[in-house]
């Protein structure tokens, strides 16, 4: 008897250091692993995170601790002949890796669930879960009911642009959105598949062409975050992203009031400044350098000093023509040294639009 | 047993047998072997394109190639370590082993077997070339509509994915019908070797999966050259259909890549711990499990795509239940191993390793089953991890464990020892240093499939780069040992390692026809270890183990 209270009180502490070495493992992976967290949804996503880790943990300590052991106990020393014991299994103990693993991954379904249905639009009613979030894209045309704020996310290759239905579909490159705030999002893309990703929300959601896609979130810190495209979209994937900023209520009103007034004051102004205007919430600047907007991108050719070289670029074809081609059909004429990445603008531009960003572009 | 005079493997001019791997051969040895090696001379391309992968992104900005270049590389990178290396040099293997384990002289189909062969050949080499054409660029996943847009090399690289499907389909159909028709007379299905189960259940997955995969190609085909709309949205189309139809073969590609090395492992740690297998019936029942239920979770790829979540949730599930089959065989070897003497020869330490890292790749694969969890880290580094994790981790350690296994019964010569291990050691840490970082790296915001990245990420990268070469030199010592040892390395016996399944009965390498002319007796593979105390000796395993 003295071996079998020696052998439970082992059993027992090995299984003691397993649980709280668990534990401490999702508590410190939850701390130096993840990303600041934002929003209220990222902070359930990490309470998630935390047991989903913890019990991973115990699973890690077990089976790599058993492993060690098994490597230094039952190696065969020098000289040592013989086999081991025949034991072929043994039924209640293979009933047991059965039904453990069992309970955890019904335990995580559970509370997969339960987050889901606070994080995603999907869950909220019966109609969405049985036909999904996705509506086709016309929606977008659709006018905004309910009083919460909604952000129109377009993607295109290679750029992001965010439209404010509530505020004259204003639109611009980067996304700004009020503190404490829920704010519904609806995506879609132009040309390929992206995926917008903001890591500090734990917030991915597709942006399909043909589809509207819905995505919600209420942002609890201000800061700036990166907006990332997670789906491999071409050839400038990599250079896919802009900032996310969330701002004070005061700070967003002001944002946004001085977008739309800027917006409209583009409109009827001089097509150069509609062309400033164009260009900034096209994204141009993800792939194209321009000191005037203080873009940095590096895909495609810079734009300083443009208007002084297009005319000279092709003989017999004129600054104006050169311009307008090289947005319509981006193929046409490739720099020497860069890529044939260009998406065509022929069918998202307006002849006045196009003419604008011409007179624009001619002036840098 | 000495080399047989009479069926003449001990006179054959050697030069002879090295020309026979360059024929039209439906010996399923000479085509097993052909496998293998063309599946090496593609693992070497796969790896200096991984070279070139961690030279790109060693720093951040573009530098080493361009953006075209960089997807083109990842693209054929990602296509070639999965369809033209580890599926074909897992197949290779099976070809070789699986007649020779269940007692026959050949494959159900010899003819169908070559077929499968030279068509894998084909495929390979229009994947290849079509790089010369404009690089497919749209991943290995090829996503419409941008595989749609892509250049000319896409439509090579489509078609060498068909004509590689039709290898998979045929080759699968002959494996499943060896092994339902050809196995020896007293040779039934609760006393196969392991391996024979999980190559059963990796073919039954192949021959469900392939056929969906390849009208999906097909559909893109047409799209590309016909006009077709099946994936264009502006016609009318849907680009989520590619997803569904790709990840209906391509989850259980996972499967196919790993269950051949959860065999090996079935068999090799017996034999070097020298105890009987630890649940016989729940491994080979949870190898049909896996195989059951991978067909049931292809729609976890695509959890951030907006589909309804009464597809993705009840995925979600299945996805979450495969780690109990998967749990019940780790669970089996360790308890194997327990109480064994183990002998620490290369093949084993491979399983050893394969165990330590396919649990990281089931944590990992439990917490992305997990819709809200997955969210974060699809298409992110902690994908590239978990996969490389469970395709390079367990898929390419449980190979090498075969392969040394069964290396001096195909070879007839002993491999080194001490540079297996070495190998082992350093393709190990290499290993761990390289991906577990990129767990890290994806949740804190770098997306997978890019050439540049914000500087935070600079150090990680780099130490990824670095310990990224080491990993690609590692197979450097592996090659050199399998070439210097087949051809200088010391004669091997028939039965190196003491084992009991029925290839072990033969010469080594075996002879042309196998068992002709030879009585084969068939007994339970895992008959090791001395009687429990208390207990008769048992030849076979009791009822209730693991029934």
């Amino acid at each position: 008897m003295k071996t079998n209270i020696r052998q439970v009180a082992c059993i027992a502490l090995v299984a003691l250091f397993i649980i709280l070495g668990g534990i401490l493992i999702g508590l410190k992976m939850y701390q130096w692993f993840l990303p600041e967290s934002v929003t209220v949804e990222s902070a359930m996503y990490d309470q998630l995170f935390r047991f989903t880790v913890s019990i991973a943990g115990m699973v890690f300590l077990l089976v790599e601790g058993t492993l060690l052991y098994v490597l230094i106990r039952f190696h065969r020393r020098p000289g040592e002949t013989g086999d081991g014991v025949a034991i072929h299994g043994n039924t209640s103990l293979e009933i047991v890796w059965t039904l453990i693993p069992a309970i955890i991954v019904t335990v995580l379904s559970f509370y997969s669930y339960d987050v889901l249905k606070s994080v995603d639009v999907a869950y909220d009613s019966a109609a969405s879960w049985f036909c999904g979030p996705l509506t086709p894209a016309k929606a977008l045309a659709e006018p905004v009911s309910g009083g919460n704020l909604v952000i129109d996310v377009i993607s295109r290759q290679f750029s992001w642009e965010f439209k404010y239905p509530q505020y004259n579909n204003v639109s611009s490159s980067e996304m700004h959105v009020p503190v404490d705030e829920f704010v519904l999002l609806r995506l879609t893309s132009e040309d390929v598949i992206h995926s917008f990703w903001v890591p500090q929300f734990r917030l991915k959601k597709d942006s399909l062409p043909g589809y509207v896609n819905e995505a919600r979130f209420e942002a609890k810190n201000e800061g700036t975050y990166p907006v990332i495209c997670a789906e491999l979209c071409g050839l400038g994937h990599s250079e896919m992203r802009t900032a996310l900023i969330v701002e004070s209520k005061e700070k967003f009103d002001a944002w946004i009031q001085s977008l739309v007034s800027q917006t409209e004051s583009a409109q009827t102004g001089d097509p150069v400044a509609q062309g400033r205007a164009l260009f900034a919430r096209l994204g141009c600047g993800a792939c194209h350098t321009l000191s005037d907007v203080g873009t940095e991108g590096q895909l495609g050719p810079s734009l300083d000093g443009f208007g002084a070289r297009a005319g000279g670029r092709i003989p017999g074809v004129s600054a104006e023509d050169y311009v307008k081609t090289s947005l319509r059909t981006p193929n046409a004429y490739i720099v020497a040294g860069f890529l044939d990445a260009m998406p065509s603008f022929a069918d998202r531009l307006d002849d006045a639009e196009l003419n604008a960003l011409v007179q624009y572009l001619l002036q840098q | 047993m000495a080399v047989d005079a009479a069926t003449g493997v001990g006179i054959r001019a050697r030069r002879a047998s090295w020309l026979r791997y360059f024929s039209f051969s439906t010996d399923h040895k000479v085509i097993g072997v052909q496998y293998m090696a063309m599946s090496f001379v593609f693992l070497l391309l796969g790896i200096v394109l991984a070279m070139l992968i961690r030279a790109e992104l060693a720093a951040p900005g573009v530098g080493v190639v361009n953006a075209r270049l960089y997807n083109g590389i990842v693209t054929l990178h990602g296509t070639v370590m999965i369809f033209l290396w580890l599926i074909p040099a897992l197949v290779g293997l099976a070809n070789y082993i699986v007649p020779l384990m269940i007692g026959a002289e050949d494959m159900a189909f010899p003819r169908l077997n070559a077929l499968s062969f030279w068509l894998f050949l084909v495929a390979g080499l229009l994947i290849v070339l079509g790089f010369v054409f404009g690089p497919a660029e749209a991943g290995w996943t090829a996503y419409a509509p941008l595989s749609t847009l892509g250049p000319a090399g896409q439509s090579f690289w489509i078609i060498g994915l068909i004509v590689n499907g039709f290898s998979s389909i045929l080759g699968a159909i002959n494996f499943v019908t060896t092994v339902v028709t050809m196995r020896a007379p007293g040779l039934t299905f609760w006393k196969l070797p392991l391996f024979v189960w999980s190559i059963l259940a990796m073919t039954v997955l192949i021959f469900m999966g392939t056929p969906v995969l390849t009208a999906g190609l097909f559909m893109q085909l047409f799209d590309r050259s016909l006009g077709t709309v099946f994936f264009s949205p502006s016609g009318g189309g849907d680009p989520i259909l590619w997803q569904h139809l790709f990840w209906f073969y391509s989850h259980p590609a996972v499967y196919i890549m790993v269950l051949p090395g959860m065999g090996a492992l079935s068999e090799v740690i017996p034999v070097f711990a020298r105890k009987p297998i630890f649940g016989y019936k729940m491994i080979a029942w949870s190898s049909i499990a896996i195989s059951v239920l991978g067909l049931l979770v292809w729609a976890h790829h695509m959890f951030t795509t907006g589909v309804a979540p009464a597809i993705l949730f009840p995925m979600m599930i299945t996805s979450m239940i495969i780690a109990v089959p998967t749990g019940v065989k780790v669970f089996s070897w360790l308890a194997t191993m327990w109480g064994g003497k183990l002998t620490l020869q290369t093949p084993l330490w491979f399983c050893i390793g394969f165990i330590s890292n396919f649990l990281f790749a089931g944590m990992t694969g439990v917490m992305q089953a997990s819709i809200p969890l997955d969210v974060h880290f699809q298409d992110t580094y902690f994908l590239v991890a978990h996969l490389h994790y469970a395709l390079f981790g367990a898929g390419v350690f449980g190979a090498f464990a075969g392969i040394y296994y069964w290396f001096p019964k195909i070879t007839g010569r002993m491999y080194n020892e001490t540079f297996g291990r070495i190998h082992f050691v350093l393709v190990f840490i290499a290993f761990n240093i390289t991906y577990m970082p990129m767990f890290w790296l994806g949740v804190n915001g770098m997306p997978r499939r890019v050439a540049d990245y914000v500087p935070e990420f600079a150090t990680a990268n780099l130490i990824i780069s670095i310990s990224g070469f080491v990993l690609g030199f590692s197979f450097l010592i592996f090659l050199v040992n399998f070439f210097m040892s087949w051809a200088w390395g010391p004669k091997a016996p028939d039965n190196p390692w003491g084992a009991l399944s029925l290839e072990w009965t033969l010469p080594s390498p075996p002879p042309q026809h196998n068992f002709a002319g030879r009585k084969i007796v068939v007994r339970y593979p895992y008959d090791f270890g001395t009687p429990a105390p208390g207990s008769g000796h048992q030849s076979s395993p009791p009822d209730g183990a693991g029934g």
